[in-house]
């Protein structure tokens, strides 16, 4: 498990990919847990996406878990969450939300 | 083609922005101005989510910076972003999935009412509109 917190923005996403890089090197199965992602954009899923393909050619795989807000719904919006839900959550399983802050 | 120079809009307050660092503090400035209009939490998040989307696509993508500008009218919140880029094409469809990147701007066009770009003397104007708290229509049976 691989806890994300704060912002994943242009920023901070060579930082992140880098990160995500060494756990699937690492581990067959990383489960990247968003809970406490206040922010996460194109950048963000740059490396998520990055980091699953890394894991894929190496026969494991990446999943993320608790997305709440903006950050659920810029994974539903691009379709990345079709790639990135655990086998057999639910669709719709967002975490609740109050709001967030940046 | 004759681009038109910037008008800004009357009564819009704005921010400006150079590089990376600046990221915070235009998206702080555009979701505290979408929650002044009238935005609900949600909605000034998917505002500020499409504006850090074209910032970052300057940054990443011209030699400059830019400026955003935000204010209301008629019901509607409107936002420019502006930079020295060139004009962005809408339209988009989104990348597979599986794809690493490509994404900024067809994330841009899902989460706003409307958004057009505007070719203007020196470069280009991306303009969002939200409806501000949209109430549910009747349907006719």
């Amino acid at each position: 498990m691989v806890s994300v917190a704060g912002e994943c923005d242009l920023r901070s996403r060579d930082e992140l990919t880098s990160a995500l890089h060494t756990a699937v090197e690492s581990a067959p199965l990383v489960i990247v847990d968003l809970s406490a992602v206040r922010f996460l954009d194109s950048s963000g899923l740059h490396a998520l996406v990055s980091a699953h393909q890394a894991a894929r050619r190496q026969a494991g795989n990446l999943h993320v878990v608790n997305a709440r807000g903006t950050v659920a719904t810029v994974l539903e919006i691009t379709g990345v969450i079709d790639l990135l839900r655990p086998p057999g959550e639910a669709d719709g399983s967002r975490a609740h939300t109050p709001e967030g802050s940046w | 083609m004759v681009n038109e120079p910037y008008v800004a809009p009357p009564h819009s307050e704005a921010a400006a922005y150079h590089d990376p660092a600046d990221l915070p503090t235009v998206r702080t400035f555009v979701y505290a101005h979408a929650l002044k209009a009238g935005l609900t939490t949600e909605r000034a998040g998917c505002l500020t989510l499409a504006v850090s989307e074209l910032v970052t696509n300057t940054l990443q993508h011209t030699s400059g910076g830019g400026e955003v500008r935000i204010w209301t009218d008629g019901g509607r919140l409107h936002c420019d972003v502006i930079d020295g880029g060139p004009l962005r094409a809408f339209g988009r469809t989104m990348p597979a999935a599986d794809a690493v990147g490509g994404r900024g701007l067809a994330i841009v066009e899902r989460l706003c009412d409307e958004v057009r770009a505007i070719a203007v003397d020196g470069g280009t104007v991306v303009r969002m509109a939200f409806v501000i708290d949209p109430e549910p229509t009747a349907t006719p049976s």
